[in-house]
């Protein structure tokens, strides 16, 4: 009896917490379609062999970062060349301290690191983030 | 509050703590949403650890929280949370895994972001700390230290995924988040503090002194223990203790065993142990006078739950006995005269534990014993075999479905008459059994 009810509260368990689990993740996306999947586009970009690509997979910004679904979608950078011009890009690459405020204190610190950066990476890289337009 | 609504809080206090951190997620300031897949797979970690960290509290052998259900129940869903708890967090790396390898990065710790590694070193923790425990026996590792290497290993698993989820830092960036979540952390720590610490200093400033050693049949010890310096501890009779002999309280060193004594006999506990293994092997060899220290009572196995039934039914197996023997031997102290019937089974006859005392308390008590010896010699007249089906319908008194039922032998024998008593009319709620043999 005392086994049966501890089954139970274990069922009981696994329903709350993988409904409170999905109605976190719709309450998140409240313009997504459920079934969504980000897709898996083999062709990222235009400039596949871009310098400044080369630069984006070695730092592994798609921890944090995505292109067209491709890597973390918490910050997808879709469209960001429209959005910064060079002298920006270069200032979100590197955390400058004008962008304290508007980032996450763990966020600002990481991206201290990419002040490190040889300046003919980082050049590439904004200009290939700069060619990310749509 | 009854046992009933006691259950019932105790039971919502815990799918509360569960589920406060993902309330806590869905409140204040919160990230945009990363996609339904992503944010899903992120609330499952959470959930995943959320069980992870009340798993400290299921084992610390809190007395209230614990006293409605029974403490061996708790260790049973202790181990069934830990399955939820682990097939949500691989839940977890499965998604990211399958749908953003990108952001998942290099499996490699050299190349590998810290709180990367950290999280599947967690993950990887966690299925060594379950596989071990669910197949211990198989996997031939000794208990003791399995005791320790669990506690160890599941607590660096706990701090690994802390450092995870405080490195990724989407969820917990508001600062009251981020103090929340190590509160929550630092609320599992002093926890564990409690049981490793307070606990057993507690339980050092607290000996008992061994009084008496008796050898009884069937390789079996009774060790008497009596507070040494303290007024001791009182128990209702099934119930048991987690002893420690031979050595310090904080070397976790203790094994359960039920009180086989009287509970109406002031200070004195008695414990009947036989010997089974390297631990109760050695426990003929305690000399009077040795210091022990308990951690106790704990359970529900016992008649005193049920002061209303019109008689009980008790079914044991070799050293289940001891919480039986407990209960007659209470009951007769307190002049109980309800009916009672023990069906006891046995290997042979000189394996039957207090066979003497049992035919004494007969006088004492409105008593009736059927013994059942797997090898009987050729002049036995009473029950052979094993106990089954139709041995129960013989020798059941005619009120049985109105009696409590209390069983206690190895698991088979647990089983086969749980379930016979329920296939002949027996609420499973009147049907009471201790687990043992968990890890």
């Amino acid at each position: 009896m005392r086994e049966r009810i501890a089954r139970w509260i274990a069922l009981l368990l696994t329903f709350v917490t993988v409904a409170m689990s999905a109605l976190f993740a719709w309450v998140h996306n409240p313009q997504r379609p459920a079934d969504e999947v980000p897709p898996a586009r083999e062709e990222r970009t235009a400039s596949g062999e871009h310098p400044g690509r080369i630069v984006y997979e070695a730092q592994r910004c798609a921890a944090c970062h995505s292109i067209a679904g491709a890597g973390s979608p918490r910050y997808p950078l879709d469209g960001v060349g429209a959005r910064l011009d060079r002298n920006e890009l270069r200032k979100w690459i590197v955390g400058a301290p004008e962008l304290e405020d508007a980032l996450p204190a763990s966020v600002f610190r990481r991206k201290q690191q990419y002040q490190d950066l040889p300046e003919s990476e980082l050049d590439a890289l904004v200009s290939w983030l700069e060619g990310i337009s749509d | 509050m009854g046992v009933t609504a006691s259950a019932v809080l105790w039971a919502g206090v815990y799918l509360a703590l569960v589920s406060a951190p993902l309330v806590l997620l869905l409140v204040g300031e919160v990230p945009p949403g990363g996609g339904v897949w992503w944010d899903f797979s992120m609330a499952l970690g959470f959930a995943g650890m959320a069980i992870m960290g009340v798993q400290f509290a299921l084992t610390a052998r809190l007395r209230n929280a614990t006293a409605p259900f029974g403490i061996d129940i708790i260790y049973y869903f202790h181990r069934l949370a830990a399955l939820v708890g682990i097939g949500l967090i691989v839940a977890h790396y499965a998604i990211v895994r399958s749908f953003y390898p990108e952001a998942i990065g290099p499996l490699d710790p050299l190349e590998a972001a810290g709180y990367m590694s950290a999280g599947r070193a967690a993950l990887a923790l966690f299925l060594v700390v379950i596989v071990s425990s669910l197949w211990r026996k198989q996997l031939r590792i000794d208990y003791e230290h399995w005791r320790i290497a669990h506690a160890v290993l599941a607590t660096l698993a706990f701090l690994l995924a802390m450092v995870h989820i405080l490195g990724v830092g989407y969820y917990t960036h508001a600062p009251w988040k981020h103090a929340l979540w190590i509160g929550y952390t630092l609320f599992w720590a002093l926890l564990i503090i409690y049981v490793r610490i307070v606990k057993p200093w507690r339980m050092l400033r607290a000996p008992y002194r061994v009084v008496a050693v008796r050898p009884e049949r069937g390789h079996t010890t009774t060790l008497a223990l009596e507070p040494d310096g303290h007024p001791g501890m009182r128990f209702a009779p099934g119930q048991f203790a987690w002893l420690t002999l031979r050595g310090s309280p904080f070397r976790f060193e203790e094994h359960p065993f039920s009180f086989s004594g009287s509970a109406e006999r002031g200070g004195r506990l008695e414990f009947s142990i036989k010997a089974l293994g390297d631990f109760t092997g050695t426990v003929h060899t305690v000399e009077v006078g040795e210091t022990a220290y308990l951690d106790g009572p704990y359970g529900v196995f016992g008649v005193d739950r049920y002061p209303d039934s019109p008689g009980f039914v008790f079914v044991s197996a070799g050293v289940g006995i001891a919480p039986v023997m407990s209960m007659l031997r209470t009951l007769a102290d307190r002049g109980d005269r309800r009916p009672l019937l023990l069906i006891y089974a046995n290997t042979d006859p000189d394996s039957v534990i207090f066979s003497d005392e049992l035919e004494s308390l007969r006088g004492r008590l409105d008593l009736a014993v059927v013994h059942v010896l797997e090898h009987p010699p050729g002049d036995w007249n009473g029950e052979r075999g094993r106990i089954d089906a139709e041995l129960l319908r013989r020798v059941l008194p005619p009120d049985y479905r109105g009696r409590e039922h209390f069983i206690c032998g190895p698991r088979a024998v647990s089983d086969i008459v749980q379930r016979e008593l329920h296939a002949m009319g027996v609420r499973l709620g009147q049907v009471h059994f201790e687990l043992f043999d968990m890890v």
